[in-house]
């Protein structure tokens, strides 16, 4: 555990002081905060029956697909690349150790970077004083549940993220990787969808699957105040799949 | 132990220790996902629970025993701002009803959005079965039974402005409709030459407003009252359609007794030029049907085939989707029915007068002996006429003694439910909406319908460009940091 811990602050220590960290946050804060002008924008001219961190939630995928690429393309695949994760494993470090620390820390600033979105409504309700009182910028319900999807789904991310940077030595190559696996995780529950309305009948058996994977669904849910204990049990175990397949390929690559 | 020295063999040993740890983890990835899938639990974290469906709800929804299914039919325009907003309050409320209606990993009720034009099977299923007749069709059937919702009913609409989301009592109502063994028991009156329910002629026929019945999981039934058969106590609602003869008397007597005792529905059809026997029950219930003849020069008011424009609705909450939609009514010949200005005064009474033809137009009385119609200030009634009215006796316990309601819907034409008129302009949604309204359905008190609340911004260009400058202070920030660190890990 202690090694585990002195990881996980050497990881943090390294993202703070990286350039490609500050590079990600700024390009982060510009995407979010351009949507968030954007969904105000929209509220002037047509009524909405949703407040506007709703919208802004709905919009997440966008800005995870990549985000989370460029946060955890680096984590593996330069270590291997660079051939420090051999001399790394000769410390009394496990693989299951590295693989953590080096998740839990992404996760971490990717969390981080979603909690400061918290300052818009916040920084709106500063530039236009009357603002909040047409309409409700910050809603507690929509907050909390917002809140917990983005770290529940989180856990999937940046999970995908570190798989794909485990699985080559090439940055470039794990960010795309990465930006494909993420994609078809986020889309899998409508496309099965899709597939099913196309082919009436004969794929029925999947209406399930392709509700319970629906990450969209999940968000509106969590969005509106309702939680779930399926996104739960799936976010969790499906990040616990491939942080497991990260551990057995980096075990592979030492050992090799 | 030689085996295990030679390093091609290690390396095979390793390959499959791992491949078997990654379909153990699958196994455990899949086998917790579904645990998780037949056995959840939601959680509504809002601060009215808004997103939980009412505790009766909840109580209705735990006695059910039987499954039912949701059919939601849509047309090529579902992905219209409008029919996709429907669509998407429709299933936000329909996946708490599912859940709701859980039985360990069973759902008693379940919903299905189904394209008519994409799923031809599961459409042909539909109309074999349920008899689907129309594109956009909200279904809610149990086994043969099925109800179905109108659009209409899931909204409260003012100005033309969606306010209220009545949607979890009226699926309430129907879902319990077609699950219970108990069907609403709606009676027509014969004997009298009445109009018929299979009868297919146009305009003294109801076969139409027979299958919108029908599809709404009515029982419907005829009644003769001329011997000694006293009325069904079963009978949730009486209809006399149009009789062209007398009631007789006797015959009234047993028709106010239902009234009067037992919370009676009543509903009535009489054209002008006829004699129908129900003047005292009129009268004792505040109502006055004379036989005249309502004329409407108003052009406005007049179609194409002769018949009468009504576009005059009183307030209430039968006419409140026509009134706010500019929808209207079409009849033809009709008489005046109107509050009955000689009614002794009764607290108890409501009444309501349903619609109106226009300020030009007059009920003539001597129609039959005049050659052109003529506004005679001494015999005629001047305009608007009311043609339909609702005389309602509010039930209720007053010093311990239980006092009896009931409602008498009286209209001046039978027009609006022959074959020939029932399914044009409004008087469909009309008179659907009378039929809920008189049998009480789509009404659960303690159900409060879900106020729709809409958000808009009033921001100037000048508060618009603070905004902006105010949110680009967070990645102008960390761009400083960002310089700070780079500068001092150079130094």
């Amino acid at each position: 555990m202690r090694q585990f811990g002195i990881l996980v602050k050497n990881e943090l220590f390294m993202l703070f002081v990286s350039p490609a960290t500050y590079v990600t946050t700024v390009l982060f804060h510009l995407l979010t905060a351009s949507f968030y002008i954007l969904i105000l924008a929209d509220y002037t001219d047509i009524p909405s029956e949703d407040i506007p961190m709703v919208v802004f939630f709905r919009l997440f995928w966008t800005v995870a697909l990549f985000v989370a690429p460029l946060l955890t393309m680096r984590s593996i695949s330069e270590e291997r690349r660079l051939g420090t994760l051999q001399t790394l494993m000769t410390t009394p470090t496990t693989t299951t150790q590295f693989v953590l620390s080096k998740f839990f820390s992404v996760y971490a600033l990717y969390m981080l970077l979603w909690l400061s979105t918290l300052l818009y409504p916040v920084l709106v309700s500063i530039a236009v004083p009357g603002l909040g009182q047409q309409i409700p910028l910050l809603d507690p319900a929509t907050i909390v549940g917002g809140f917990l999807f983005l770290s529940l789904s989180g856990l999937l991310i940046i999970s995908v993220g570190i798989f794909s940077s485990s699985i080559t030595r090439s940055v470039m190559v794990a960010a795309i990787f990465s930006f494909t696996l993420l994609f078809f995780i986020i889309a899998s529950g409508g496309l099965i969808e899709k597939l099913a309305d196309n082919m009436p009948g004969r794929i029925d058996f999947l209406d399930g699957p392709a509700e319970y994977l629906r990450m969209f669904q999940h968000l509106e849910d969590f969005i509106h105040g309702i939680l779930d204990t399926r996104p739960f049990v799936y976010y969790i175990t499906g990040a616990g799949v491939f942080l497991a397949l990260s551990t057995i390929i980096v075990d592979a690559k030492v050992d090799s | 132990m030689k085996y295990l020295e030679d390093f091609k063999s290690i390396r095979r040993l390793r390959f499959t220790n791992r491949c078997v740890q990654f379909l153990l983890f699958l196994l455990l990835f899949i086998g917790a996902n579904y645990l998780a899938a037949i056995r959840f639990s939601r959680m509504d974290i809002t601060f009215n629970n808004e997103q939980s469906l009412a505790p009766v709800t909840v109580a209705y929804l735990s006695k059910m025993e039987k499954p039912v299914k949701i059919y939601i039919t849509m047309g090529p325009d579902s992905e219209d701002v409008s029919q996709k907003k429907v669509i998407d309050d429709l299933q936000n409320l329909l996946r708490r009803f599912e859940f709701a209606s859980k039985r360990g990993d069973k759902q008693l009720i379940s919903f299905e959005l189904v394209d008519v034009y994409r799923e031809r099977l599961k459409t042909q299923e539909l109309v074999s079965k349920y008899g689907l007749k129309k594109e956009k069709v909200i279904l809610v059937t149990c086994g043969d039974r099925r109800r179905e919702i109108l659009g209409q009913d899931l909204y409260k609409i003012e100005g033309g402005v969606e306010k209220l989301f009545k949607g979890e009592e009226v699926f309430l109502s129907a879902i319990l409709d077609v699950a219970l063994s108990v069907r609403q028991k709606v009676y027509f009156l014969t004997g009298h030459g009445e109009m018929l329910l299979e009868d297919v002629d146009s305009s003294y026929g109801m076969s139409e407003l027979r299958q919108h019945l029908l599809n709404h999981n009515l029982s419907l039934n005829y009644l003769d009252i001329s011997g000694n058969e006293s009325i069904p106590e079963d009978a949730n609602l009486i209809v006399i359609a149009s009789p062209q003869g007398s009631i007789a008397r006797y015959e009234v007597e047993k028709l106010r007794r239902y009234l009067n005792e037992r919370n009676g529905r009543l509903m009535v059809f009489v054209d002008p030029g006829r004699k129908h026997g129900l003047e005292d029950l009129f009268s004792d219930w505040g109502v006055l049907a004379q036989d005249m003849l309502i004329v409407d020069p108003d052009a406005k008011a007049r179609s194409s085939g002769g018949n009468t424009v009504i576009r005059h609705f009183g307030k209430h909450e039968l006419t409140e989707y026509l009134t706010s939609f500019g929808l209207t009514t079409l009849c033809g010949p009709a008489r005046p029915v109107r509050e009955d200005p000689g009614a002794p005064i009764d607290d108890r009474r409501v009444f309501t007068e349903l619609l109106a033809t226009s300020k030009e137009s007059w009920a003539e009385k001597h129609y039959r002996s005049s050659i052109t119609s003529k506004f005679h200030e001494r015999y005629d009634l001047k305009g608007p006429v009311s043609i339909g009215i609702l005389s309602e006796m509010k039930g209720g316990s007053e010093l311990g003694i239980n006092i009896k309601g009931g409602k008498l819907l009286v209209m001046g034409s039978s027009d609006f439910i022959s074959n020939s008129k029932f399914l044009i302009h409004g008087n469909n949604l009309l008179m659907g909406n009378v039929f809920n309204w008189m049998l009480n359905r789509n009404r659960f008190l303690n159900i409060p319908p879900k106020e729709i609340r809409e958000y808009q911004i009033a921001m100037a260009d000048e508060e618009f460009w603070k905004v902006s400058a105010y949110l680009s202070i967070m990645p102008f920030f960390i761009f400083l940091l960002g310089l700070v660190v780079y500068w001092i890990r150079k130094k």
